[in-house]
C-alpha cells in the first residue's frame, strides 16, 4: 500500500538561499577582517622592530669598541662614553649591556683572555678567547634581544711573518723546505720588505698548499721547482703585533723573583753551580730550594715561579718552565757600579749544552741563544716555549739529535746558521708554531754618572771668583790718601759669612753675589790683590784674568740599536717550519685586536 | 473600509508575501551596512597603504644602515667634530639627502666620541617619502617618516 505523496512547493526558497548567501558573506567579512587585522598588525610592528633591533644593534657595536679599545672590558651601556643621543633616548626607548650576572637576566661575558671555556648566560658555554656580548633593546614596549659571540680577527695567518729579509740557504744537492699546516690556518712565510724580500735556495721547496708571500721580490732557486703552493709577490704589508710585556704572560699574578745574574752549570741531575766573574753574588751551589721558586730536577734548572735577571744568564744545560712561568731579562743600567760591560750587563740569555722546555715564556730585552736539541718529540703539546727577544734570538744544535723548537717567537731578528750534528755536518731543524721578526729599536746602556768633583775648586772657578772680588773691591776703593775701612780679611770673612746666609747674597753687588754662594768661605784661600799677607795699603796690580770657560766635556750619548728585523737560516739540511695556531693563542689572547669576527649572529625576544 | 484599515496598520502586502516595512528596514540597513564596509574598506587600505610605505622606507633606513656600518669608519668621521652633537657635514656626509625611488635619506643628526682609542659614531637617519606632483594627496594618509639610530664602530667584520 502507497503512502499517499506530499505536495511539492517552492515556498520558501528565496529565504532560504538569502540566508546562505548572508552567511557566506559573514564568514568572507569575518576571514577579511581576521587577515586585515593580522596584517595592519605585522605592519604597524615592522617598523619598530627595525627600530629596535637597530637599537640593540648600537648596544653591540659600542661594545665592540670598547674591546677595541680594551680586550679586558666588560662594563654596562650606555656607560659615560656613550653618544650623547642615545644616552638621552626618549623614555619610550632604552637599550642595555651588562656583564654582572647577579643584576640582569641576560648578560654578557669576556672570556677573549681565557685558555678555558666560561659558563655564559643561560646556563650556555663561551668558547675560549671569545666572548659572548647580548644587548636588550625595548622601544614603545617592544624588546628585542641580539646575541652574538664575537672571536679575535686576523686579517691573515701567518708562520713566519719578517719585517725584512728572509734568507734561507739549504744544500742544493739535498736541503729540502718544508712548510706545514697543523689545523686550518694557513701557513704563510711572508716578508714586508720591498726589494729582494725572500731568497730560498734549496734542493725542493715544499708547501703542500701554504703560501710564501712578500711585498717585494721573492727568488727561489730549487732543483725541483713544484712548490706545490702559492707564491705571491707585491702582496700586500701584514701588520706585525707588538712585543709583549712580561706582565701581559703572567699567568700566576705574582712578582717575580730576583735571580742573581751569572752561570749556572750543571753538575748532575740535581744540582747546578752558580758563578759570577764579577764577584757580585758569591759562588754557590743550587738545589732545589736554596733560590726561591727554582728545582732542580733530572738534570734541569726548573722555573716554577716568575723570575728576574739583571744583566746576563748563561746556563750550561737544561732551562725548564714550569706551568707557565717566565724568565724577564732585563739590562743592568748599574752595571759600572760593579764594573760590568756590555757583555754581562744586558738582558740576555745563554743555553748551552741543553735546550729550554717545558710551558712559560722568556722575555729578554736584548738576546737569546739556545740550544734546539732535542730527545723528545718536541711536537708533544704540554711544551709551549714563548721567546720573545727585542734583539737576536740564535738556534744552535751540535749534537746528533732532532734539533726542534715548538713554541712562538718574537725578535728582532732570527738566527739559524749553527744547526750541525756531533760531526759538524748540517742536520734537519724543525720549527712549530710561528715566528714573527720586527725590525726594533733597542735602548743602550746609559752612561755611567760622572766623576764626583774634587774637594779642590775648579781653576774657572777660581777665575770667575778672583775677578767678581776684584771688581768689587775696585768699586769701594778709596780715594788717594784715604785709608780703607774694611780689611781684605774683614771683606773676605764677611763674604763667609754672606756665604753661609745662601739666598740672602742678593744683597751684595751682583758680580759678587753670583758664584761665591757656591764655594762659601774658600774665599778666604784666595788674595785677589796677589799681595803678601804683612803688606798694607796700595794694592798690586794684577792682571784681570780672562773669563773664558775650557769647553765642556759632552760624552755622546749612546745611540740605540736597530735591528735587522731579517731571518737568516742557512747549513741546515732540511728545514720544517709547521704553522700550529695552538701555540699562538696565549700571544692572540693577548694581543689589542683591531677587529673581531662575529661568528653567531641572533635575535629574540624576552 | 477594510483597505483604509490596512493602510492605517501598515501593512501593506505586495506580491510574494512581504511587508513594505521590512523591505523599507531591510533597505535602510543595507545602506548603512555598505556605507560601513566602505568606510572600513578605505580606512584598512589607507592603513595598508601607509603601512606599506613605513615598511618600504624602514627597509630603505635599514639598508643605509648596513651600508654606512661598512663603510671605512675613517672616511666616515674625517673632519667630524669630534664630541659633541651636530649636523655631520664633511665630505662623505655631503652626498645626504640623497633620494631612492620615492624616499629621501638623511642624515640629520651624528655624534663622533673620539675618546682616545675609543671611537664610536652615532647617525639618526630620517627616510621619509617625497611628496608626489598632487601634494594634498601626499600629505596625511600618504606621508611616511622613519627615524633610525645607528651606533658604528670601527670594527670591519
Amino acid at each position: 500500500m502507497r503512502s499517499p505523496s506530499k505536495k511539492k512547493t517552492k515556498k520558501g526558497f528565496a529565504l532560504i538561499t538569502a540566508l546562505w548567501i548572508v552567511v557566506v558573506m559573514i564568514i568572507l567579512s569575518t576571514a577579511l577582517i581576521a587577515t586585515s587585522t593580522r596584517t595592519l598588525f605585522v605592519v604597524g610592528n615592522y617598523k619598530i622592530r627595525k627600530q629596535v633591533t637597530a637599537l640593540a644593534e648600537c648596544g653591540i657595536n659600542e661594545a665592540l669598541a670598547h674591546l677595541i679599545q680594551d680586550k679586558t672590558w666588560a662594563g654596562t651601556l650606555p656607560d659615560n662614553t656613550t653618544p650623547d643621543p642615545l644616552k638621552n633616548l626618549p623614555s619610550n626607548m632604552e637599550y642595555k649591556v651588562s656583564f654582572d650576572a647577579d643584576t640582569t637576566g641576560y648578560y654578557s661575558v669576556n672570556n677573549l683572555n681565557s685558555s678555558v671555556p666560561a659558563k655564559g648566560c643561560k646556563g650556555r658555554t663561551i668558547p675560549p678567547y671569545s666572548a659572548n656580548i647580548i644587548c636588550v633593546a625595548s622601544v614603545a614596549g617592544v624588546s628585542r634581544i641580539v646575541d652574538v659571540f664575537i672571536q679575535p680577527a686576523s686579517d691573515r695567518d701567518s708562520l713566519l711573518l719578517v719585517q725584512n729579509q728572509i734568507d734561507i740557504k739549504l744544500p742544493t744537492d739535498q736541503g729540502n723546505l718544508n712548510l706545514m699546516s697543523e689545523n686550518s690556518g694557513l701557513a704563510d712565510l711572508h716578508s714586508n720588505m720591498t726589494g729582494n724580500a725572500i731568497n730560498v735556495t734549496a734542493n725542493s721547496i715544499n708547501l703542500k698548499g701554504q703560501k710564501i708571500s712578500a711585498v717585494g721580490n721573492i727568488n727561489l732557486t730549487s732543483s725541483n721547482p713544484d712548490v706545490q703552493g702559492t707564491i705571491q709577490s707585491l702582496d700586500s704589508p701584514i701588520t706585525i703585533p707588538p712585543m709583549l710585556d712580561p706582565e701581559e704572560l703572567d699567568t700566576r699574578g705574582n712578582k717575580p723573583y730576583i735571580l742573581p745574574r751569572g752561570t749556572y752549570t750543571k753538575i748532575n741531575n740535581t744540582t747546578y753551580s752558580f758563578h759570577d766573574d764579577y764577584g757580585v753574588t758569591p759562588d754557590r751551589t743550587i738545589t732545589t730550594g736554596v733560590l726561591p721558586g727554582v728545582t732542580v730536577k733530572d738534570g734541569k734548572l726548573i722555573f716554577s715561579e716568575n723570575q728576574i735577571v739583571n744583566g746576563e744568564l748563561t746556563i750550561n744545560g737544561e732551562l725548564s718552565f714550569d706551568e707557565g712561568a717566565y724568565l724577564q731579562l732585563e739590562n743592568d743600567d748599574k752595571y759600572y757600579e760593579w764594573g760590568g760591560d756590555e757583555t754581562v750587563a744586558l738582558g740576555s740569555l745563554v743555553v748551552n749544552d741543553g735546550r729550554i722546555s717545558g710551558n712559560g715564556s722568556v722575555v729578554a730585552e736584548r738576546n737569546v741563544r739556545f740550544d734546539v736539541s732535542s730527545t723528545i718529540n718536541s711536537a708533544d703539546p704540554r711544551e709551549k716555549i714563548n721567546i720573545f727577544a727585542g734583539g737576536t734570538v740564535t738556534m744552535v744544535s751540535n749534537s746528533d739529535t732532532m734539533a726542534t723548537f715548538s713554541g712562538f717567537i718574537h725578535a728582532g731578528k732570527l738566527v739559524a746558521t749553527e744547526i750541525k750534528n756531533a760531526s759538524g755536518y748540517p742536520k734537519d731543524l724543525t720549527i712549530y708554531g710561528g715566528v714573527v721578526v720586527n725590525q726594533n729599536t733597542l735602548e743602550p746602556l746609559p752612561l755611567p754618572p760622572p766623576e764626583p768633583e774634587p774637594v779642590e775648586e775648579k781653576p774657572v772657578m777660581k777665575s770667575l771668583k778672583r775677578a767678581a772680588v776684584m771688581a768689587a773691591v775696585a768699586m769701594a776703593v778709596p780715594e788717594e790718601g784715604e785709608s780703607e775701612d774694611i780689611s781684605i780679611e774683614e771683606r773676605s770673612a764677611e763674604g763667609g759669612e754672606k756665604s753661609a746666609g745662601g739666598g740672602e747674597r742678593s744683597a751684595s753687588p751682583p758680580s759678587t753675589g753670583v758664584r761665591s754662594a757656591e764655594s762659601g768661605n774658600e774665599e778666604d784661600d784666595v788674595d785677589p790683590y796677589g799681595r803678601d799677607g804683612d803688606e798694607g795699603g796700595q794694592p798690586k796690580t794684577a792682571p784681570m784674568p780672562k773669563l773664558v770657560p775650557p769647553e765642556p766635556v759632552i760624552l755622546a750619548p749612546p745611540e740605540p740599536v736597530i735591528t735587522d728585523g731579517d731571518v737568516v737560516m742557512a747549513n741546515i739540511k732540511n728545514l720544517t717550519i709547521v704553522y700550529d695556531e695552538d701555540y699562538l693563542n696565549l700571544i692572540n689572547s693577548k694581543q689589542s685586536y683591531q677587529n673581531y669576527n662575529i661568528s653567531s649572529w641572533t635575535e629574540y625576544s624576552k | 473600509m477594510v483597505y483604509l484599515k490596512k493602510v492605517l496598520y501598515f501593512k501593506v502586502y505586495v506580491k510574494g508575501g512581504y511587508s513594505l516595512t521590512e523591505l523599507v528596514l531591510a533597505t535602510f540597513l543595507l545602506v548603512t551596512a555598505l556605507l560601513a564596509i566602505a568606510g572600513v574598506f578605505f580606512s584598512g587600505t589607507t592603513a595598508i597603504k601607509k603601512g606599506t610605505l613605513t615598511a618600504q622606507a624602514t627597509d630603505i633606513a635599514y639598508n643605509e644602515k648596513v651600508f654606512l656600518e661598512l663603510y671605512d669608519f675613517n672616511a666616515l668621521t674625517q673632519g667630524l667634530t669630534p664630541n659633541t652633537t651636530c649636523v655631520p657635514g664633511n665630505t662623505f656626509f655631503s652626498r645626504y639627502p640623497k633620494q631612492i625611488g620615492n624616499y629621501k635619506i638623511q642624515c640629520s643628526e651624528c655624534f663622533y666620541r673620539d675618546n682616545g682609542s675609543l671611537k664610536l659614531l652615532y647617525v639618526k637617519l630620517r627616510v621619509s617619502n617625497v611628496p608626489e606632483v598632487n601634494k594634498a594627496a601626499s600629505t596625511g594618509r600618504n606621508r611616511v617618516d622613519v627615524s633610525l639610530d645607528v651606533l658604528i664602530s670601527p670594527n670591519k667584520n
